[in-house]
């Protein structure tokens, strides 16, 4: 594993998009070292904030104490990232596959326009988390983005396929403009779930949660493929598992009607 | 105290407009234009030795999208071109990103970086003018002008359709010039821009507007002998009915008959030269188009070359900006109208090699190119970025130059494609005097811009210095020296200084009674008072930091 220390203070946003185990493949420290890397305005080498150590293999650790490191993992295609400190924006932003860990919290946009592989983070996550990259017109396309903690606005902002699961709370409008895709709510929410809501699903564990008036309650059910879908989320982060024991029966609501939407809100009611 | 002078010596020149066809001989610059050859050596305070380059004129690009409301709305639409594509610290003066929609600093660093020193915008609508100026004057280092849009505004409409007197259509023209503080006049779609608010989703050159009872045809005329008795330097710049339809060859030629010996500029040719044959009912009509031009002295043409590639499509031309939004990629659009009097549409568009239209679009501009015979009356363009970003010309001048590159281009096209044109049989190769031409001298001429366009004594001092190098176009990417009047503006492909370009006008005369009935007309009709919607000279001048050049009509 190749380590990546920052031993310097950072004034300005570091973008680390092209740093990951596939770009440094037949590469050895030296070179690794002479790596160009945007640092605000300027291109510097790797080495110059980072102390390198480590053998060449298929997953890369960072170690930061900054919170501008932008992009992490968002080349990825296989190989893993160990982030040990706060990410930056775009964490994972686009990333094709392979698996990127966050021991901090993330900033914004982290796991926009994703499209495969998994990406956990154990802190909180900030707005438009598997959200549109700039100028695209559909959000995350696949892959797993899971939250320790908690998540800012417009969660999965016109997600297209793909899950997230948050632990803790998320923000206003969670789930707004959603094309398709899943996202498994286990902490509090806030207002505007489902905003623009076209297909896809909110599993919601709030039982007080708002629902916009826009809308329509169907029913109480007892649903098969939630509980399949309960077992899958269990499979993918264990510990959580008896925050998805109130699946057993759900109410069922179905929007957003102000937009023909046909997304469904599932929120918890059983015991 | 005379000046300092430098010559330039053992380059060859290029320089048509005096009909220098390589000639190893000293250029002097003093001040910021070309002199004579001073009569004491001794005041000579700088010989530069460029044995081995090639001199030319500062490059003219007749027909850019660099400024006004269409161009920012490239920008905001596709925020992805500027992150995929940033400038960092050191690489020019200062930072820009963009490629296909490249932000003001980085349009005008990119233009010097090729040689070229002047770049017009040629759909500036009048009502929009105060914003492309100030975008012009944004954009460092090149001469800017601008195209006024007429032909679909409700004012001349309403003249057309009352009968109006010709006297007042120039006059109209005339102050359109002068309060929007542009160079010429370009018709875009003419009338049909306007039709397509009246729910017509096709105009062709004898239809009648619904609303107006006009058709594109009494348009095209009347701005067309508006601006020959006017005696402006630059004919009617028309970018014709249907564009992109195929099928669109007729209605092309069908203008050039119209116009009956009329001086006319047709822009962007390329996309209007499309025929009906073949299986697909698309082919080229490029043959036919070239014809006509040869057999026409009066008509003058850029092509508005296509280049395989992701680009975005900017235009004022809203309907058929509209029927194009179905094929837009990524998939996304603007389409707005701008204060009832044009419209703009924005889309974003990738050219494939391995799509039969697109391939053969780009054959389409190739043929035109090669088979028009006075290069006087081509002018090199990709419509930037209609067609293609203008960082491409370079590739494009090689493919023009050089005929083995260009056999070997077209084998990667789309076979069909590549069969369903002449290009491959077309011989012709361009010389340097020839590139000198269509991208300098020719362009300068048709503009009136005196000056600029040549290395006369008595020029501006725009002088583009390239390395001589068989691969034309690394020769064309990176010149080894710029002068932008007299200084020094790059020096082995680096950009040393950052000079802000003039703004040309046209201020032909009119007669100022005009100014009565447009007052009444605004305030009836319009969002602003009339005083309110012209660009004053001050505005350009202190706010812009941009020296005006004002050119004077024929008359």
């Amino acid at each position: 594993m190749i380590s990546l220390t920052l031993n310097v203070a950072l004034t300005a946003g570091l973008d680390l998009a092209a740093i990951n185990p596939t770009a440094f493949a037949g590469l050895n420290l030296a070179k690794i070292e002479r790596l160009r890397i945007q640092y605000g305005p300027a291109q510097v080498r790797l080495a110059d904030l980072f102390r390198i150590t480590g053998t060449l293999d298929e997953s890369l650790e960072i170690n930061s104490e900054s919170a501008t490191l932008h992009g992490i993992g968002s080349a990825l295609n296989s190989g893993k990232i160990t982030l040990n400190g706060d990410a930056g924006d775009y964490l994972g932003a686009g990333m094709r596959g392979g698996e990127v860990v966050c021991a901090g919290n993330a900033g914004e946009r982290a796991a926009a326009g994703m499209r495969g592989g998994r990406i956990e983070v154990t802190g909180s996550v900030g707005n438009f988390a598997g959200g549109t990259l700039m100028g695209a017109t559909t959000g995350m396309k696949g892959g797993a983005l899971i939250v320790g903690k908690h998540a800012g606005a417009r969660l999965g902002d016109r997600m297209r396929r793909g899950l997230i699961m948050v632990r803790g709370n998320v923000g206003p409008q969670a789930g707004s403009q959603m094309i398709a895709g899943t996202l498994a709510l286990l902490g509090g929410t806030a207002t505007g779930l489902g905003t623009g809501m076209r297909r896809g699903t909110l599993l919601v564990a709030d039982r007080d949660a708002v629902l916009p008036a826009s809308f329509v309650v169907t029913g109480c059910y007892a649903l098969p493929f939630v509980a399949v879908l309960c077992r899958h989320l269990a499979a993918l982060k264990p510990p959580w598992r008896s925050r998805l024991a109130a699946f057993t029966e759900i109410e069922r609501a179905v929007g957003d009607r102000g937009c023909d939407g046909l997304g469904e809100i599932l929120i918890a009611r059983g015991e | 105290m005379q000046a300092k002078i430098t010559e330039l010596r053992g380059a060859r020149i290029y320089d048509p407009t005096h009909g220098i066809d390589g000639e190893v001989r000293s250029v002097f610059v003093s001040g910021d234009g070309i002199v004579a050859s001073p009569r004491d050596p001794g005041t000579i305070k700088e010989l530069l030795d460029l044995s081995g380059c090639v001199m030319m004129a500062g490059g003219i690009d007749i027909h850019t999208h660099i400024g006004g409301g269409k161009v920012n709305i490239g920008r905001m639409l596709l925020p992805e071109d500027h992150l995929a594509e940033r400038s960092t610290r050191g690489e020019y003066p200062r930072l820009g990103s963009g490629r296909y929609s490249p932000s003001t600093l980085l349009a005008g660093y990119r233009y010097a970086e090729m040689g070229y020193t002047a770049c017009f915008e040629p759909a500036m609508l009048p009502a929009n003018a105060r914003q492309a100026h100030m975008e012009m004057a944004d954009t460092p280092i090149v001469d800017k002008g601008a195209y006024a849009l007429l032909g679909n505004d409700d004012f001349l409409l309403r003249q057309l359709a009352g009968g109006a007197d010709p006297k007042l259509i120039q006059d109209y023209i005339a102050w359109t010039l002068h309060a929007s503080q542009a160079l010429a006049i370009k018709v875009v779609n003419p009338g049909g821009i306007n039709a397509f608010k009246f729910n017509q989703r096709r105009l062709d050159l004898d239809e009648r507007n619904a609303a107006y009872g006009i058709t594109p045809r009494q348009i095209l005329l009347a701005l067309a002998e508006g601006i020959h008795a006017l005696g402006l330097p630059h004919p009617l710049h028309i970018h014709g009915c249907n564009l992109g339809v195929a099928g669109n060859v007729n209605t092309t030629l069908a203008t050039i008959e119209a116009l009956a010996g009329l001086p006319a500029h047709l822009t962007h040719v390329q996309f209007h030269s499309y025929g009906t044959e073949g299986d697909r009912k698309f082919s080229s009509g490029a043959q036919r188009i070239a014809e006509a031009v040869n057999a026409n002295a009066n008509i003058s043409i850029d092509i508005g070359q296509i280049m395989f590639g992701q680009t975005v499509t900017e235009s004022g031309d809203s309907m058929r900006q509209y029927a194009g939004s179905a094929f837009a990629y990524p998939k996304k659009s603007v389409i707005m109208d701008i204060e009832c009097d044009a419209g703009c549409g924005v889309v974003p568009f990738k050219y494939k090699d391995s799509s039969f239209v697109n391939a053969l679009q780009w054959a389409i501009g190739l043929e035109l190119f090669l088979s028009v015979t006075d290069p006087w009356r081509v002018f090199l363009t990709t419509d930037h970025p209609n067609g293609a970003p203008f960082t491409s010309y370079p590739h494009l001048i090689r493919l023009l130059m050089d005929r083995s590159f260009r056999r070997d281009m077209l084998a990667t096209i789309l076979p069909e494609a590549a069969a369903a044109s002449v290009l491959g049989s077309l011989e012709r190769e361009y010389s340097l005097y020839e590139i000198a031409i269509i991208t300098r001298a020719a362009p300068a001429r048709s503009l009136g811009l005196s000056t600029l366009g040549h290395l006369g004594i008595g020029a501006r001092g725009d002088i583009t210095v390239y390395t001589d190098h068989p691969d034309r176009e690394r020769m064309f990417k990176a010149p080894r020296l710029v002068y932008k009047a007299g200084e020094q503006i790059i020096r082995e492909g680096k950009i040393v200084a950052t000079p802000r370009g003039a703004t040309h006008v046209v201020r032909p005369e009119f007669d100022s009674s005009i100014e009565r009935l447009l007052d009444t007309y605004f305030d009836q009709y319009m969002s602003v008072r009339r005083a309110n919607f012209m660009v004053s000279d001050h505005e350009i001048e202190e706010f812009g930091q941009s020296p005006l050049i004002r050119h004077t009509a024929r008359r």
